[in-house]
C-alpha cells in the first residue's frame, strides 16, 4: 500500500495522584479535612442519585427475557431449501471435520444415485458453540438457532437431526441467519464475473 | 517421608518452618477473592505473611499441547478460553501471529483492522470494568461492582450484536474478521461510550477516589518496585504503575494504533492506588480511541478477509457461485493451510499486560510447537515477593490489583 501513513500521538503522561502524608501533621490534616469534608456523603449521594433515576437493569427472567441478537449463536438449526422444501444439507462433512469439540456425526447414504444425509447429531453438551460449522457449510444448511434454555433431562436430547430440522410444515417461517457464515447483505453486489482468483 | 497430620501439613517441594509458632494456611483454590483457581500456601506469623507461595495448575488444560494436534483455524475458538474477560484480544494475538508467520499481515484489508481495533479497544474497557468490579468487591465495596458490571453488560451486548456471544468471541480470524458490522452498532456504540465515560467519571471514581476505606486499602499497598518488576518480568498497567514507560501499542505499533491519538498513563506511586488510577485513565483513552475509530470505519471499503487464495478461504459469496473457490475452501478447511518452515513470536499489548504468541511451523499444517506468553504468569509469580511482609487482610486486595485471570495463567 502505498497510502501514506498518518501518525498519531501517542504520549505517556503521568496520572496525578496527590502525594500521600508522610509525617503526623500531614496525616493530622487528611483526617480533619476528610471528617469535615463531603466525602463521606459523596458515597450516599452517588447510590441515591442512582436509585432516583429508577432506571432499572434488573431483568425478571423468566418472566421478562431480554432480545436476542439476530447474530446469536445458540442451538443450531437445520435449514431447508426455500422453493422445494428440500434440505440443504448435502453431506460434504465440512462442519464435521472443522467442529473443534469433535460433536458433529453424521451419516450419509445413497439414494437414487444422489448422496443423502440419514443421520445428523450434535451432541451439544460438547459443543462450545463457536460458530465455525456454521462458517464452513458451504450450502448455509446448519446455522445457529435461538434456543438457549437447554436444560434436558437425557443427553439424548442433544441433539438429533429432527429437532433441527425446519419442520416442513413451517417452512415459511425459516429464517436466514445472519451471524458466523452468513453472506454478507449486499452479496449481490459483491460477486465478481469471474473467477480468476483461484 | 514427613508423617502428615492436620496440624503437620505436607507439601510437595516447599518446606515451612515449624518450631515456631508460625501458622500454615492454604488460601484457595476455592477461596471466593482467589480470583479463580488460585492456591496460596501462606505461611503466616500472627496476621503477617512470612512466606507466600501461589501454586497453579488447578484450571490446566494442556492448550499449548492441543494446538499441536488442530490447524491453524480450529485453534482459535481455544484462545478465547485463556483470558476470557477479554477474549478478543487473544484471538487476536494468535490471529497476528499467523498472520506475521504467513507473511500476509499486510493484506489484512483496511475495514478488518478498524474492526479488529474496535473490538480489541472495546475489550480492554470491559476487562478493566470487570477488573475494577472484582477488586472493588474484594476491599468491600458493593456498589462500585453492580455499577460497574451494569456498564460492562453494555459492553458485552455490543459484542453480542456483533458475534454473536458474550464471553467466547472468537470474533476475529486469521487473516481479517468474520462478518461486518451490523446496521447501527457504530451509533450504539457512541451512545455506549458516552455512557462509560460518565460512568468512569460520576460513579466509579467518585465513589472511590476520596473514598476512605479505598484508601486506606490500597495506598502503599503492594509496592512494586522498578527492581522487582523488572526481575519478574511483569507487564501492563502492572509495570506502568512502577514508572515504566512501556507500552507495546506505542512501542511496537500493529494495527492501527500508529494512527490513533491517545495517550498512555503512568504512575510512580507503584501501589495499588497507583495502578487503580491508570485502570481509570486506560478506559478513558479507550474511549477516545474508539470515538476516533467510527469515522475511520465508514471511510473503508467492504472487504472484510485477505484475499490469498493461498491460505485463506474465499468469502461465502465465492463459494456459492465459484467452482474453483469451492474447491480451495474445501481443501482450506479439510487440510488447513500449510505456512511456510519457520518461527514467529508476537506480542500485543492484551488488557492485563504482554501477550504473546510463539509459534514454529515445520511446514505442515499443524503447529510444530506452540508457547503462548501469558501476562498473568507473570504476574502470579511476583506475588511470591509481594506478599511477603503485609497482612493477611492486604493479600486479598494485592491478589485483585494484580488483574489474574487463570484461564491464562494455566492454559
Ligand atoms: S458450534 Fe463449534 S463446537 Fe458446536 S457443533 Fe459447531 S463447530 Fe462444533
Ligand atoms: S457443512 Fe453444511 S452441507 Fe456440509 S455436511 Fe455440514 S451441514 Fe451439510
Amino acid at each position: 500500500m502505498n497510502k501514506e501513513v498518518i501518525k498519531g500521538s501517542q504520549n505517556y503522561i503521568p496520572v496525578e495522584i496527590e502525594d500521600y502524608p508522610t509525617t503526623g501533621w500531614q496525616k493530622f490534616k487528611q483526617v480533619v479535612r476528610r471528617s469535615l469534608g463531603k466525602e463521606l456523603f459523596v458515597g450516599l449521594w452517588v447510590v441515591l442519585r442512582e436509585m432516583l433515576k429508577f432506571n432499572i437493569h434488573t431483568v425478571q427472567y423468566p418472566e421478562e427475557v431480554l432480545p436476542l441478537p439476530s447474530r446469536y449463536r445458540a442451538v443450531h438449526k437445520l435449514l431447508r431449501l426455500l422453493e422445494s422444501g428440500n434440505e440443504r444439507c448435502i453431506g460434504c462433512g465440512l462442519c464435521e471435520k472443522i467442529c473443534i469439540a469433535d460433536c458433529i456425526r453424521m451419516e450419509t447414504k445413497e439414494e437414487n444415485g444422489r448422496k443423502v444425509v440419514s443421520e445428523y447429531s450434535i451432541n451439544l453438551g460438547r459443543c462450545i458453540f463457536c460458530g465455525y460449522c456454521a462458517e464452513v457449510c458451504p450450502e448455509l444448511a446448519i446455522v445457529h438457532g435461538s434456543r438457549y434454555e437447554n436444560a434436558s433431562e437425557q443427553r439424548a436430547h442433544f441433539v438429533l437431526k429432527d429437532d433441527m430440522l425446519t419442520p416442513i410444515d413451517f417452512l415459511k417461517e425459516q429464517k436466514e441467519f445472519d451471524g458466523f457464515g452468513a453472506v454478507s447483505p449486499n452479496a449481490d453486489k459483491l460477486i465478481k464475473k469471474t473467477p480468476l482468483a483461484y | 517421608m514427613q508423617q502428615t497430620n492436620r496440624l503437620r501439613p505436607f507439601f510437595e517441594n516447599l518446606t515451612f518452618d515449624r518450631d515456631d509458632n508460625h501458622m500454615v494456611i492454604n488460601f484457595g483454590p476455592q477461596h471466593p477473592s482467589a480470583h479463580g483457581q488460585l492456591r496460596l500456601i501462606l505461611e503466616l506469623d500472627g496476621e503477617e505473611v512470612v512466606k507466600a507461595n501461589p501454586d497453579i495448575g488447578y484450571l490446566h488444560r494442556g492448550m499449548e499441547k492441543m494446538a499441536e494436534n488442530m490447524i491453524y483455524n480450529e485453534f482459535l475458538p481455544t484462545t478465547d478460553r485463556m483470558d476470557y474477560i477479554a477474549s478478543s484480544s487473544n484471538n487476536y494475538g494468535f490471529a497476528l501471529a499467523v498472520e506475521k508467520l504467513l507473511g500476509i499481515e499486510d493484506k489484512v484489508p483496511r475495514r478488518a483492522k478498524v474492526i479488529r481495533t474496535m473490538l480489541l479497544e472495546l475489550n480492554r474497557i470491559i476487562s478493566h470494568q470487570f477488573w475494577l468490579a472484582t477488586h472493588a468487591l474484594d476491599v468491600g465495596a458493593m456498589s462500585v461492582f453492580l455499577y460497574a458490571f451494569r456498564e460492562r453488560e453494555w459492553g458485552l451486548d455490543l459484542i453480542e450484536d456483533y458475534c454473536g456471544a458474550r464471553l467466547t468471541h472468537s470474533a476475529i480470524r486469521i487473516g481479517g474478521v468474520p462478518l461486518d458490522l451490523p446496521e447501527g452498532w457504530t451509533d450504539n456504540l457512541a451512545k455506549y461510550l458516552d455512557k462509560v465515560e460518565r460512568a468512569v467519571k460520576e460513579d466509579y471514581e467518585a465513589l472511590l477516589d476520596e473514598n476512605r476505606i479505598w484508601k486506606m486499602r490500597l495506598e502503599n499497598v503492594g509496592i512494586i518496585d522498578k527492581e522487582m518488576a523488572r526481575s519478574w518480568a511483569v507487564s501492563g498497567i502492572m509495570l506502568r504503575g512502577s514508572g515504566f514507560e512501556w507500552d507495546l501499542r506505542k512501542e511496537m505499533p500493529y494495527e492501527l494504533y500508529e494512527e490513533l491519538d491517545f495517550d498512555i498513563p503512568i504512575s510512580d506511586k507503584m501501589d495499588s492506588y497507583g495502578r487503580y488510577k491508570l485502570y481509570m485513565e486506560e478506559i478513558r483513552q479507550s474511549v477516545r480511541i474508539l470515538r476516533q475509530l467510527i469515522p475511520m470505519y465508514h471511510e473503508s471499503e467492504p472487504q472484510l478477509m485477505a484475499n490469498v487464495p493461498q491460505y485463506i478461504s474465499p468469502t461465502k459469496e465465492e463459494q456459492m457461485t465459484q467452482n474453483y473457490s469451492l474447491m480451495q475452501h474445501f481443501v482450506l478447511v479439510t487440510q488447513g493451510m500449510r505456512p511456510p518452515v519457520g518461527e514467529v513470536y508476537v506480542a500485543t499489548e492484551s488488557p492485563k499486560g504482554e501477550l504473546g504468541f510463539y509459534i514454529n511451523s515445520q511446514g505442515e499444517p499443524y503447529p510444530y510447537r506452540l508457547k503462548i506468553r501469558a501476562p498473568s504468569f507473570f504476574h502470579t509469580g511476583i506475588l511470591q515477593d509481594l506478599l511477603v511482609g503485609c497482612q493477611l487482610a492486604d493479600v486479598v486486595t494485592i491478589i485483585g490489583s494484580t488483574n489474574i485471570v487463570f484461564g491464562e495463567v494455566d492454559r
